[in-house]
């Protein structure tokens, strides 16, 4: 068993425990209220097995992206928020273009934040809808790898769906 | 920007409220379409568009029948556990004097056409929701309770809208969680039959919500029931 790093500061009065969560990406620090952190099971579980030190390393999200999903975190983390007031929140912190949000949904996924995957993710939803495959495309980060006979076939057998679109 | 990972794919496709729109991501790749089979629920949504098509000879052959759609979607799902289908808005606003329509290809409920595609998925549907289209279905009285009960044996949730039902043959759903009747006309000796049979506490709302602008007397505007633990099976 590795041993968890014991260099946390011995505080004389009882204060607020804080963590730092660090993007790798851009190497942007941000001090966060352990209980808003723990809302990721991730970081929660890191932080249950004393794995986390003072400065938790978030891989694969930049710094504009971690700062998001610590706003999410926050605002519900906030025993006094109304649900309405959450839900006006969410609707603001999801008000993005479709590549933050795609960012923004890896994010919540890997730091395993249940709220935020589900709001961002029906928010690409809402985005894909009456769009052309052609954009679904570029959406998901796919290739067309469909040989065109196979193209043919599936778009025969969903042809009734593009019936009245541009 | 990182790929997506496919279950991550599958929680965005599985929001989209319409089939149409998985149907076209379902054409933009085989590795979407592979994920887009995965998807539990069906939700197809008839538009004014494509039933003023399908009224006019001259644009008929431009648009697939509606319960075509639906009926070919459902024979090709493996995994559906939801179906939800209805007319759009539009349609919903139209009354019996504004149009003249003696077709049946929008009614819902009726039970020739819910026969062609239940059977295959009753089995494993918790969820059913069918929002008729009144111009057709306020004059054919439909069995379609007594089918959805005999075959459905996990069913949760039940919504039937804009429709005339018969309650002939309905057996209890033990499993029903919530039954949404809305904008629904049922004879008198029918709803006198849903009331004897255990229904006794929400009589009341049954009777305040009567409504009697469609000529009949007997017409339910909203009944929403949620079933509390312990009171299944002794509804009907």
């Amino acid at each position: 068993m590795a041993s968890a790093p014991e260099n946390e500061k011995n505080a004389s009065a009882p204060e607020k425990k804080t963590l730092t969560l660090k993007s790798m990406i851009n190497n942007e620090e941000f001090v966060v209220d352990e209980h808003v952190a723990l809302q990721s099971v991730t970081i929660k579980n890191m932080v249950d097995s004393d794995c986390a030190g003072d400065v938790i390393p978030v891989p694969t999200i930049s710094g504009e992206i971690l700062a998001l999903v610590i706003e999410y975190c926050k605002n519900h983390a906030n025993p006094s928020a109304s649900e309405d007031d959450l839900k006006k929140a969410d609707a603001g912190i999801v008000a993005k273009d479709i590549y933050t949000l795609i960012d923004l949904v890896l994010a919540a996924n890997f730091l395993d934040i249940k709220g935020l995957l589900e709001v961002t993710s029906q928010k690409i939803a809402d985005s894909i809808k009456d769009l052309p495959h052609q954009d679904v495309r570029e959406i998901f980060g796919v290739e067309n790898d469909y040989t065109p006979e196979e193209e043919a076939a599936v778009r025969a057998e969903h042809d009734w769906a593009f019936e009245g679109f541009p | 920007m990182d790929d997506l990972p496919p279950p991550l794919i599958l929680e965005i496709l599985s929001r989209l409220s319409d089939s149409a729109d998985l149907a076209r991501c379902r054409v933009a790749s085989k590795a979407l379409n592979t994920v887009a089979a995965e998807v539990r629920s069906i939700n197809l949504y008839c538009s004014f568009d494509r039933y003023t098509k399908s009224r006019s000879p001259a644009t008929e052959s431009l648009v697939t029948p509606f319960k075509k759609i639906f009926t070919d979607l459902v024979s090709s799902s493996r995994l559906a556990e939801s179906v939800s289908l209805g007319v759009e808005k539009p349609l919903r606003g139209l009354s019996y004097d504004d149009v003249e329509d003696e077709s049946d290809n929008l009614h819902l409920t009726g039970v020739d056409f819910v026969a062609e595609w239940l059977p295959s998925v009753a089995g494993r549907l918790r969820s059913i929701s069918i929002s008729d289209f009144w111009i057709q279905s306020c004059w054919r009285r439909s069995e379609v309770l007594s089918l959805i009960s005999s075959c459905c044996h996990s069913l949760l949730e039940l919504e039937l809208k804009n429709a005339w039902l018969s309650v002939d043959g309905l057996i209890a759903m033990p499993m029903l969680t919530s039954l949404t009747l809305e904008y629904v006309r049922l004879d008198d000796e029918d709803l006198n039959k849903l009331c004897q049979n255990g229904l006794e506490g929400i009589v009341d709302l049954i009777e305040a919500r009567f409504m009697a602008s469609y000529g009949f007397a007997d017409f339910i505007t909203k009944l929403n029931v949620t079933f509390a633990p312990g009171f299944h099976g002794t509804w009907l």
